[in-house]
């Protein structure tokens, strides 16, 4: 609002500021944490060949994810034919062509890491299933074709997680007129975060205590990162112009102030990480509390960062 | 309560709320750490082997009670105005039934609404059960309570707030105190009397080590130590807002910010004679003279705005009417007298060479004397009615 009223104000060019509905939080959400599950799964392939049954299967997070996000974006389109003019040009340099690029890389890269992450037992049960439809030597050849390609296989899996984290984070920055999101920490910022939910999602499936250890270690650098960045984030905002500090003020004391304090810096990021520090310490029975309420804090984050710059 | 105090004001809303998520967890932790999520130690009260939560409970709310007096005796809160507006009235038929109602869900389920979450929290499958249920009752409820039988019901009994010192006919300067007193008297019989029960249900065997004696007497010193202080306090003179009968001065600059900036939580009652009400009041003041103010129904009256009554100069006491209104009740400084003063009369400008401070305080007052004058000033003669002009030929339309 205060940006728009000092630069321009013509309801000739922005007819309406609020644009994005729920479908851009709830997409961006999805989107980050299929980021975090893949750059995680990939590490932990990595790492420990031997796997419990649960994260190998969670290696199909990924896809999933991406296709339930990328149904939420399709609803936001106004003319849902032009999705097609995506794939009819590459503009690297703009976030939104880079983005549909990245996520058609997202498929083919993910289902052939998770086919060659399965054990012969569930690429059985996988085959079956998809001989249904007629897909059943897909799999088979897909999981040769993958665990030839092994070790760079989960490379390019990271690096492709680490793309989809960043873009989720710079397709709000590059609308530069929204002084909220007009700051390159907000690409890092979405990949720490879609880390930590990642993280959290991996959490609540039945791994190995190994394994959870492997995802908690990596959850408190993403929480300790996140909340480093949204400290320099606020200090970037209050140090600038007068409609950034407007921008900042939103969330520290004015309309979004109660709902963000609560629920992306207690709920997302104290409490979860005070639990998660008292369990490896004290030895407690792990629950789904503090992932649960590091998914919550992920969705409120994006949630408030969209419906704030547009406000 | 809501700590810290500023964010308890309306402005700082988001604030309060904020605090309250705080302080939810918190609770919530400490909990859960004390053992109050597994049903066992809740029932635990019931069969008599752990009485735990009746003793935490019940020094918990000693501590807050004594804790709200004693800051209300240093100024920090006003307990008698938390009271008022953060607690529920007495609903006597549907709090008994209620209270019932909630007992055999306690019983029933080992959770109160709290402990239920917490043992949600700790992963617990009957602690998910009570809440799911609790929340299905909540939906059931809120979805027929405005039946007609229903809400009757629900509004029947309405006893106000009710204090335990009116109940009982103690004068309103030692009634809070001595009641303090004796729930702090009962806590710390309540105490003991679990620390009894507990021996005689659980028979141990050996003595309990040193360290918990040790602990416990430290508990209960600590308790009585509050309790003399608070009672102290409560017995202490202290010029709170809200003792009753002495009436909440607001300055007129106080009253215009609230005219100008939030007239829809302030209502503005002048209470001088009809006459003198007509011809200039405070923008938005309804004029109701002292004599008929038993007309408006003040203490049936909703209390979520503030009451400011304008006389014509001080009031010494509340009217009885205004003193019944259920929210706050505020007279206006130096009344007519001051609001004229102060609000309609142009400040001097200040002397060339003035303070920074200064030049503010006059820009601020002058805003006010002008946006209060010119809100009241009288309407602009109408426009000379000139003589009708001639019919236009040829019609209506856009033909002209």
């Amino acid at each position: 609002m205060t940006e728009i009223d000092v630069a321009r104000h013509s309801l000739g060019i922005d007819p309406q500021l609020h644009i994005w509905g729920w479908e851009i939080p709830v997409y961006l959400f999805l989107g980050g944490m299929a980021a975090g599950a893949m750059v995680l799964t990939s590490l932990l392939a990595l790492r420990r060949p031997e796997r419990s049954p649960a994260a190998r299967w969670l290696s199909l997070a990924a896809p999933v994810l991406v296709s339930v996000g990328m149904g939420a974006l399709f609803l936001d389109l106004a003319y849902k034919v032009h999705v097609l003019r995506f794939y009819l040009a590459f503009r690297w340099t703009s976030p939104m062509s880079f983005g549909a690029w990245v996520l058609v890389l997202v498929y083919p890269v993910t289902l052939l890491f998770a086919l060659a992450n399965l054990d012969d037992e569930q690429a059985a049960r996988a085959q079956a299933l998809l001989a249904r439809v007629g897909l059943g030597s897909l799999v088979l050849q897909g999981r040769v074709l993958g665990r030839r390609l092994m070790p760079r296989l989960a490379w390019v899996n990271l690096g492709t997680g680490v793309a989809l984290g960043v873009y989720t984070g710079i397709l709000l920055s590059t609308l530069g007129a929204r002084a909220l999101w007009n700051s390159a920490l907000l690409g890092p910022l979405f990949l720490v975060s879609g880390l930590s939910t990642g993280a959290a999602l991996l959490m609540l499936f039945p791994v190995h205590p190994e394994e959870r250890r492997f995802f908690l270690r990596w959850d408190f650098l993403a929480i300790g990162l996140e909340a480093l960045l949204l400290v320099l984030l606020f200090v970037g905002l209050l140090t600038s112009g007068a409609e950034e500090r407007a921008a900042a003020e939103l969330l520290l004391t004015g309309r979004f102030a109660a709902e963000f304090l609560s629920l992306v810096v207690v709920v997302g990021l104290a409490v979860p990480l005070l639990l998660e520090v008292l369990e490896a310490r004290l030895h407690l029975r792990t629950t789904l509390v503090a992932p649960a309420l590091i998914l919550v804090g992920g969705l409120a984050l994006r949630w408030i960062l969209v419906a704030a710059g547009q406000a | 309560m809501t700590f810290p105090f500023w964010s308890l004001v309306a402005e700082n809303r988001e604030l309060g709320l904020f605090m309250g998520v705080v302080i939810g967890f918190a609770f919530g932790f400490v909990l859960e750490r004390a053992g109050f999520g597994r049903a066992p130690k809740l029932m635990g009260q019931f069969y008599g082997y752990d009485l735990a939560v009746l003793k935490v409970m019940f020094s918990a709310v000693v501590v807050a009670m004594l804790g709200a007096v004693i800051l209300s005796g240093a100024g920090l809160m006003d307990w008698k105005a938390v009271a008022d507006n953060a607690t529920s009235e007495t609903f006597l038929w549907p709090m008994i039934i209620g209270g019932f109602v909630l007992g055999v869900g306690f019983v029933v389920s080992g959770y109160c609404p709290g402990t239920s979450y917490v043992s949600l929290a700790s992963g617990k499958i009957d602690g998910l059960v009570t809440v799911v249920g609790v929340t299905i009752g909540q939906v059931i409820w809120a979805s027929i309570d405005h039946l007609p039988a229903i809400a009757r019901f629900q509004n029947s009994g309405n006893l106000g707030h009710l204090y335990l010192w009116e109940l009982l006919h103690l004068p309103a300067r030692v009634g809070p105190a001595v009641i303090g007193l004796a729930v702090a008297a009962m806590a710390i019989g309540a105490f003991l009397f679990g620390e009894r029960v507990e021996k005689i249900v659980t028979k141990p065997t050996e003595p309990p080590p040193a360290g918990a004696i040790r602990a416990r007497r430290a508990v209960l010193a600590g308790l009585g130590a509050f309790a003399v202080v608070g009672l102290a306090v409560a017995a202490l003179p202290t010029g709170t807002a809200a003792t009753p009968g002495k009436p909440l001065a607001l300055s007129p600059l106080d009253l215009a910010r609230r005219v100008l900036d939030e007239p829809w939580k302030v209502r503005v009652v002048d209470i001088r004679d009809a006459k003198a009400c007509a011809e200039r009041r405070v923008p938005g003041a309804e004029c109701v003279p002292e004599k008929e103010l038993e007309k408006l129904g003040l203490s049936y009256a909703n209390g979520a705005r503030d009451l400011v009554l304008v006389a014509a100069g001080d009031v010494a006491a509340l009217p009885a009417q205004a003193a019944a209104y259920p929210g706050r009740v505020m007279v206006l400084a130096g009344g007519w007298t001051g609001w004229e003063a102060f609000a309609l009369t142009p400040p001097a400008p200040p002397a060339p060479g003035a303070s920074p401070d200064e030049v503010e305080a006059y820009k601020l007052r002058a805003g006010l004397a002008s946006a209060m004058t010119g809100m009241k000033a009288a309407p602009p003669p109408p426009p000379p009615s000139a003589a009708p002009a001639a019919p236009r030929k040829g019609g209506g339309g856009c033909g002209g």
